[in-house]
């Protein structure tokens, strides 16, 4: 009986240790980041870079995956459901999924793929050597300079890109239309009624999930090198769990915002 | 009135250095300002070991290690953060974070302890630089440098914003003995300035010991550290 006990209580512990990591590096961080004392020379600068690697590396990879879903996605809708007749619903479908739903996913997926992965291997990189006993030597607070600026800059990047995601997607789709079909909205009219069909919520929602996702993503993409010191050694074990613990995150948050919101 | 402490101090303080796990016996030295101190710890990770010892990062089984009068044991995390940014450290091996260039790596510690200005930080780094017989401080990222450049690149680094103490890791082990001259030389700058050098040795290093004018000479023989040899005045 005591072993199944233990057995069990091993599992639930289990289960609950990275979470716990992950809300605890949460939350040090967002005191962190409100203590102006944080944000030293050394930790600005590395935001800096970390907002160039996220927003500006990452901005043709999410504008070319906006215009493929724009035509994937935006196009269709017209297309079909205005050769249904059903021109009511675009607006809805537009909103209700790409807006609220595959926006912020999508980027938060390609995030998580691009700057995740390294993120991953920059702090493995420091966590799995002695690197990492040269920071503490220093006298360096590996969560202000590793992790507090990776944070704020995938916080910062993900609802801007998410913006830009839309808004992408949105022109890729109605340029689309205007080819193939006899008789296209214009412009204008087809980005008004988007914006009166969404919610006021939604205009919380888009950029508040994106904040949460990005927030979430480099978290868990800093919190697994620095939990697990073993792992971070070794590069082909840290980047697909890592990776893969970055997806399930990013799913969490988005099913998580989505219900509340 | 205040109480001129020494910048390091031991109290009997046991330190689990042994790459086998074991203690030191109790250890009782004082490091003072103008000091510089030789110390053979005969094997790279017992000198490792005793640097973080050094800097508090691995606490003593017993006794006490004071920086500046104060025990790294009793004080909170972000006091003990502020005193390491005044210990300069050459490590033994080539410890650079790749994703700085060598240049930010160098201005790393007193960028991020001080308020110095960061043109001053890159003249003064690129002045040590040439005065350790490189032409400035290494372009680019760590990954890009020759490791002999990034050894001599290193020492400007540990000497870099007026250190109270500086620990050297056998620096010239990789570097040769040729690399004396400059290392003592900006020892004595630091000397000068009130702070102290910890040179640590390992191997066979009797030219440097017969080299360096320590004012003080430790061996650690067995698990005991004992005086050794002739001490400058």
């Amino acid at each position: 009986m005591r072993r199944l006990l233990a057995a069990v209580g091993e599992a639930c512990i289990a289960l609950v240790r990275w979470p716990c990591f992950v809300a605890g590096m949460g939350f040090a961080v967002a005191r962190a980041a409100t203590d102006p004392l944080s944000w030293r020379r050394p930790v600005r600068a590395e935001l800096r870079r970390a907002l160039g690697a996220v927003a500006g590396r990452g901005l043709p990879l999410v504008l070319g995956a906006a215009a493929l879903v724009g035509l994937g996605m935006v196009f269709q809708a017209l297309y079909w459901l205005g050769a249904a007749g059903q021109q009511t619903l675009i607006n809805q479908v537009i909103a209700g999924v790409l807006v609220r739903e595959v926006a912020p996913l999508v980027v938060g997926l390609l995030l998580a793929g691009r700057s995740g992965t390294i993120t991953l291997i920059e702090v493995g990189e420091i966590r799995g050597s002695d690197r990492f006993r040269l920071l503490e030597a220093s006298g360096i607070d590996p969560l202000l300079l590793l992790v507090l600026p990776r944070v704020v800059a995938f916080a910062v990047a993900t609802p801007a890109l998410t913006v830009l995601f839309v808004a992408t997607a949105l022109i890729s789709g109605w340029a689309m239309d205007v080819l193939v079909s006899a008789r296209p909205l214009d412009l204008p009219s087809f980005l008004d009624d988007i914006l009166r069909t969404m919610a006021a919520n939604d205009f919380i929602l888009l950029p508040l999930k994106g904040l949460l996702i990005g927030s979430a993503v480099a978290l868990v993409c800093c919190a697994v090198p620095l939990g697990a010191p073993s792992l971070a050694a070794v590069p082909a074990r840290l980047v697909p769990r890592g990776f893969a613990y970055a997806l399930l995150a990013n799913l969490i948050v988005s099913g998580v915002v989505s219900i509340v919101l | 009135m205040s109480v001129a402490h020494p910048i390091l101090q031991f109290e009997g303080a046991t330190l689990p250095i042994e790459p086998a796990g074991g203690a030191t016996l109790p250890l009782d030295f004082a490091v003072a300002a103008a000091d510089l101190v030789l110390i053979d710890l005969v094997e790279p990770r017992r000198a490792f070991a005793f640097a973080d010892a050094v800097a508090g990062l691995v606490p003593p089984s017993a006794g006490r290690v004071l920086f500046e009068g104060r025990d790294w044991q009793a004080m909170p995390h972000s006091v003990a953060e502020g005193l390491r940014g005044r210990i300069g450290r050459a490590f033994h091996d080539d410890l650079w974070l790749p994703f700085l260039t060598v240049t930010e790596n160098i201005v790393l510690r007193p960028a991020y302890h001080t308020r110095s200005s960061p043109a001053g930080l890159v003249t003064e780094a690129s002045r040590l630089c040439r005065l350790l017989g490189l032409p400035g401080v290494p372009a680019g990222y760590p990954s890009e440098a020759t490791g002999e450049d990034l050894r001599r690149a290193g020492l400007a680094r540990a000497f870099l914003g007026s250190p109270r103490l500086v620990v050297l890791e056998h620096p010239t082990e990789r570097l040769g003995p040729g690399m004396l001259g400059p290392i003592l030389r900006l020892a004595r700058t630091v000397r000068d300035e009130g702070g102290a050098v910890l040179w640590l040795l390992f191997g066979e290093a009797r030219t440097v010991s017969a080299s360096v004018p320590a004012t003080r000479r430790l061996r650690l023989i067995g698990s005991r550290f004992v005086p050794v040899g002739r001490v400058a005045a």
